[in-house]
């Protein structure tokens, strides 16, 4: 635990670390019995209001957990706070009204066939200018910071980020940009729950996020690059010494985050159909803040975080029954967020280290 | 040694990629034509939120917009509008030369107006001897502060006329601050003007749209800021005084890549009639419409109602033609698309000269702003105070916004509201709306 | 010439050589407004830019104790700022008068009306009380958190950096009753100054700042005060034994807790002085643009001033000082003169450069434009791989 368990030697203190335990599990059995009695009286209440807004919740989940892997692998890696990294998404998003609208003429007219092979395009399109940038980013101003002091590269990723959004405001101007609706719109629905319909887009993204989890998952469990990235993460100068070529894996995880990034924007565009210069602040925050609640460093507990996060916006949002209603989102994500580290500092998933917690 | 290379590598790299973005920068920025200099004119505002002066006069006509940030957009056509029209009069009022200097009251940093640089320019013009009057500010926040700076001003009350305000404490009491519009003259002598109708017209004017059709209950949502939420309070006054359930007036999030279905799924529990929205397109207002449809249906089924931060064609290109469709967007006058006579002409002169991609709802409201200050500054005898009190009881004819008068608060009194529908990707289906006194809340 | 010159100086006492060049700077800071409008050139920072530099120098020596001294990563510190604006805002406008509030409660007020409404207590009086509250939040959101570590540290403040604002914005209904008047803000704040009894026994102090044509350098005078104020107790602290506890708790934790370093106490204490100073430019800069809105907290503010810090090099006072100078300069002044000397709208880019201005900085150096040695030393040591008590102590 990173908890100050020796807090100060004195002997009356003795006692404290103990209770400070019990009072941790109570705590945290409060916090989440809160939640549970809220969850459980909106669905009493009406639970197809629940239900619906909870599958919007796992869409919206699903956007944040593409966003958050990328912050997740690259703090895994280099302990970096890739504040840049929401923009790399925004910048996804263009990419793919770029490609997609601009120059493949994607419109849903297109028969089903085709418009699945252009939107594979667009995809590849998108993922591969999103991870080349990423590692362009990587090499000019973040490699050259590697042994400087830990917060000089996060403030570059900031200076970064403001970069990144001003050349999307410079070459896409400040209003919104549009694509037409590829997927099914918003009126097609799945199915219905009373006066709830659910989209069937709402499904799609959902299901293209999938396969691109598990590819990632396989990747890094697996393969020779994923099990070379795992054992920087772990000790870079014992990885060094095995013949692990560091600065490339350091590449490759920055590559993969920018990937990941570029499937993001791509998605968010079909679902939402624009985007615009200042997408990645907000989006990245929230991602940000679920890979952190998931333990930061690792992929599931990303995964898992962007979920929870998803879930608590709808939630918030569009329950009826003593809920702080949407005027207080963000404080609801952030103070959920607060609880949690506070009772579990090392985040859901994350692993109790000393240097990490 | 290696490292401190290839940072210095890195470092000229990303100068280079600045100076190309700057490159890009002149020729967009070069539509302000700035000439500089101002050779013969009189000395204009010093401070470094304004910029050069534009053309040689013996008077300084200053515009105070957030020039950097989300509203930047509507702010440079502002400017634009503000001067087609100056020289459109050839840079006179009556007998009096005029210059023009745009000033910033934002910030990089903070990317929307930011209250230390509205107080320090309005400090800046009221010691700068050669301003004549200012057309602003945007957001009725930054009014507040800058108004009584220049309303205590040496040389007399420095005359404001803003395009942008809707906040209706500025000019008249509210139910919500009794201190209101006094707190603002400390002087206790008047200097500010609008030509925008208040919130207090707009509100009251959606409200009877919603009753003439046949709403029952209305949900309200406004973006928590002063001009959202302040149309948002007073359409829920007035229809509550017409007999229209309001089930609720909740905030919603702005910051763009925010997803709103879930808040309408909460929404969608309480079977509402109609929609009303406080609030501006920029502000992520096209996603707000798509889930608005997504969850509730069409347009012609739960009724949408919106203001004018979203009477613009945008909304329609933002949201989509066939999902704007059947939404009810009001406005004070008339809506760029479909100004006539003098508006139309200058619509078209402007779309000349500047080529925008659309303009922008409060682009003729600057017009209008102008054209106020400058006959004010033609019946004055060239000081601040008489500027400032000829604003009052200023009848002005055949302006871009037609033929309106300013009443003795300084407000405007084309009080009644024009209110489009978005039809077949087009704003169309106009109706004029007055709304009555009673339903007009004052304090 | 230049021979003479300098054999000359050194002849002079060493008290004179050692305070010499202080005492220059010093007198070009104190004279500032006298000079600033003689100057040739436009570059100079205006009188307005000048008190926000003041304004933005405190809060980064407030933030350089949590940031520079103790090492906690806080990336919330407008928390602080609107804790103190708000206090001033509440506490010396005619707030408390509105439909929910009738009340009417004067305390020392400087030249306040005796019949206007809302509650008025003076000025000089909040700006201790904004940064005591400011400290007392600090204290609040330390204690459940200190007991983390780094990043989560860091986005835990983020946390609190984005609910106070809201808290703010929605305050204008608590319960049905107006507290904060929300997004319309508080304004206008009564204004400093001496009252008329003190003006006239010495007439140099005005009984209201506003009053007078040059108002700005008041507050710039006052705001240099604060700033000495705030230097003074930054360089004790750095030198007591809780600076020295910082630095050890910043080095390494667990020996430091080893060595009976009390963690938390200590933690807590930085996070206490460095919200105080926050509270304090917070309350001053409220008074000075006389409102406070919601919209003037963000994230970017917080970024804002831990760039400050980190650009001006963590850790050491006259560094951060510089840090605050310079990016003050250019959010509020350089960038738009650079604009208008280029003759181009910059106004579109200026975010942009700025981001462009900050990753440049750090590629050229990373540890701020003046580290203090021991950071620099902590720095090297960590590039090399060495162990940093060890690096610390060959160095000395």
């Amino acid at each position: 635990m990173a908890t100050d368990s020796p807090a100060s030697g004195r002997p009356k203190l003795a006692a404290l670390p103990a209770l400070a335990k019990n009072l941790n599990l109570v705590m945290g059995v409060v916090v989440v019995g809160m939640v549970a009695i809220v969850l459980i009286g909106n669905a009493i209440q009406d639970w197809r209001q629940f239900v619906s807004v909870m599958l919007t919740g796992i869409t919206l989940g699903s956007m944040y957990c593409l966003v958050a892997l990328g912050y997740t692998l690259v703090y895994g890696i280099i302990e970096l706070i890739n504040f840049a990294h929401g923009d790399v998404f925004m910048w996804g998003s263009m990419f793919a009204v770029t490609i997609g609208v601009s120059t493949l003429g994607l419109d849903g007219s297109q028969s089903g066939i085709v418009t699945a092979l252009l939107l594979l395009v667009t995809m590849a399109g998108a993922m591969a200018l999103c991870g080349t940038g990423n590692v362009i980013i990587e090499r000019l101003v973040y490699k050259p910071l590697r042994s400087a002091p830990k917060l000089a590269p996060l403030i570059t990723a900031i200076g970064m980020s403001f970069i990144l959004q001003t050349l999307a405001l410079k070459f896409y101007g400040p209003s919104e940009q549009t694509a037409d609706n590829v997927l099914p719109d918003s009126s097609h629905h799945l199915f219905t729950i009373g006066i709830y319909g659910y989209a069937q887009k709402n499904l799609i993204v959902v299901l293209i996020t999938l396969p691109v989890l598990a590819a990632l998952v396989y990747l890094v469990r697996s393969t020779r690059q994923g099990k070379a990235m795992r054992a920087v993460a772990q000790d870079t100068d014992a990885a060094r010494m095995m013949g692990i070529d560091v600065d490339r894996t350091i590449s490759f995880t920055f590559a993969l985050g920018g990937v990941l990034a570029g499937a993001g924007g791509t998605l968010w565009v079909l679902w939402q159909t624009s985007t615009r210069y200042d997408l990645g602040f907000q989006l990245g925050l929230f991602a940000f803040t679920a890979a952190v609640l998931g333990g930061i460093g690792n992929l599931n507990g990303a995964a898992l975080g962007a979920f929870i996060i998803g879930l608590l916006q709808a939630g918030n949002d569009g329950l009826s029954w003593h809920v702080p209603g949407s005027s207080w989102t963000q404080s609801v994500v952030f103070a959920v967020l607060i609880l949690i580290l506070v009772f579990r500092p090392q985040g859901l998933l994350g692993e109790a280290t000393a240097d990490r917690a | 040694m290696k490292s401190v290379r290839s940072r210095a590598l890195a470092a000229a790299a990303l100068l280079a990629g600045l100076a190309f973005a700057a490159g890009c920068g002149s020729s967009s920025g070069g539509g302000s034509g700035g000439t500089g200099g101002g050779s013969g004119g009189s000395a204009g505002i010093t401070a470094s939120t304004c910029q050069n002066v534009v053309g040689s006069g013996k008077y300084t006509i200053a515009s105070d917009f957030p020039l950097q940030g989300s509203s930047q957009h509507q702010t440079v056509q502002m400017n634009q509008a503000i001067q087609l029209v100056l020289e459109q009069h050839h840079w006179k009022a009556g007998d009096k030369t005029l210059q023009f200097q745009a000033c910033d009251d934002s910030t990089a940093q903070l990317g929307s107006w930011d209250s230390a640089t509205c107080s320090a320019n309005a400090n800046a013009y009221a010691t700068t001897p050669s301003v004549i009057g200012v057309i602003g500010t945007f957001n009725s926040g930054c009014a507040e502060l800058e108004v009584p700076v220049a309303n205590q001003a040496p040389g007399g009350a420095l005359a404001f006329v803003s395009p942008a305000n809707t906040w209706p404490g500025l000019t008249q009491k509210t139910t919500s601050d009794p201190a209101e519009p006094l707190k603002y003259y400390p002087s206790g002598t008047r200097n500010y003007a609008r030509v925008i109708p208040a919130d207090n017209f707009q509100g009251p004017a959606l409200a009877l749209l919603a009753q003439k059709l046949n709403v029952k209950t209305v949900y309200i949502i406004n973006d928590k800021q002063a001009y959202g939420a302040g149309v948002a309070h007073y359409f829920e006054d007035a229809a509550k005084k017409l007999g229209i359930t309001v089930l609720g007036n909740d905030a919603y999030n702005t910051k763009t890549g925010t997803n709103y279905q879930a808040l309408f799924q909460g929404i969608a529990s309480k079977h509402p009639d109609a929609i009303m929205v406080g609030g501006l397109i920029c502000e992520n207002g096209g996603q707000l419409i798509k889930d608005k449809v997504a969850v509730l249906g069409a347009n012609s089924g739960v009724k949408l109602l919106l203001p004018d931060g979203f009477t613009t064609q945008s909304t329609i290109t933002d949201s989509g033609a066939k999902i704007a469709e059947g939404a009810y967007m009001s406005v004070g006058g008339v809506p760029v698309d479909q100004l006539t006579g003098a508006g139309s002409t200058f619509l078209s002169d402007f779309k000349a000269k500047y080529s925008p991609d659309a303009v922008d709802p409060y682009t003729p409201y600057a017009a209008a702003a102008t054209e106020v200050l400058l006959q004010a500054i033609a019946a004055s005898d060239g000081t601040r105070a008489s500027v400032s009190s000829n604003l009052f009881g200023i009848q002005l004819t055949g302006t871009v916004l037609g033929d309106f008068a300013i009443d003795a608060n300084g407000d405007t009194n084309q009080g009644s509201m024009t209110i489009y529908q978005a039809v077949g990707g087009q704003l169309g289906n106009a109706q004029v709306i007055t709304p009555p006194k009673s339903l007009v809340e004052t304090g | 010439m230049k021979h003479s010159l300098s054999e000359s100086w050194y002849r002079l006492p060493w008290a004179v050589r050692r305070l010499a060049v202080p005492a220059v700077v010093v007198a070009l800071f104190v004279l500032y407004p006298k000079y600033v409008t003689q100057l040739p050139v436009q570059w100079f920072p205006q009188m307005g830019v000048m008190v926000q530099m003041c304004v933005f120098a405190m809060m980064a020596l407030g933030l350089n104790v949590v940031v520079g001294y103790a090492g906690l990563l806080d990336l919330g510190y407008v928390a602080f700022y609107a804790a103190g604006s708000y206090i001033a805002g509440m506490f010396a406008t005619q707030q408390f008068a509105n439909t929910t509030f009738q009340w009417k409660f004067h305390f020392l007020p400087v030249a306040v009306p005796q019949i206007l409404p809302g509650i008025h207590i003076s000025v000089w009086l909040l700006l201790a009380l904004g940064a005591a509250f400011a400290a007392v939040l600090g204290i609040a959101i330390g204690l459940p958190t200190l007991r983390l570590r780094g990043d989560y540290l860091a986005i835990v403040t983020l946390g609190f950096g984005e609910i106070i604002p809201q808290a703010v914005n929605n305050g204008d209904n608590v319960f049905g009753r107006n507290v904060t008047n929300g997004p319309n803000g508080l304004t206008p704040i009564d204004q400093l100054g001496f009252g008329t009894s003190i003006h006239n026994v010495v007439s140099f102090l005005p009984a209201n700042y506003h009053n007078e044509i040059n108002y700005l350098d008041y507050y710039y005078y006052t705001g240099l005060a604060l700033v000495a104020f705030t230097l003074f107790c930054c360089i004790r602290l750095r030198d007591s034994r809780l600076g020295r506890a910082w630095v050890a708790i910043r080095e390494d934790e667990i020996a430091a807790a080893a060595m009976g370093v009390p963690l938390m106490r200590t933690k807590t204490w930085a996070y206490a002085i460095g919200a105080f100073f926050g509270g304090m430019a917070g309350c001053f800069y409220a008074i000075e643009k006389n409102s406070t809105f919601p919209g003037d907290f963000s994230l970017n503010i917080s970024i804002f001033v831990l760039c400050m810090v980190i650009l001006g090099g963590m850790g050491n006072v006259w560094g951060v000082m510089l840090g605050a100078v310079v990016l003050t300069y250019l959010n509020y002044q350089g960038l738009a003169a650079i604009g208008r000397q280029l003759n181009i709208d910059i106004s579109t880019y200026s975010y942009g450069f700025f981001g462009g201005i900050i990753v440049i900085m750090m590629l050229l150096r990373p540890e701020g434009l003046i580290p203090s040695r021991r950071r620099r030393v902590e720095f090297r040591a960590a590039a090399e791989g060495v162990d940093v008590g060890h690096a610390v102590a060959e160095h000395e």
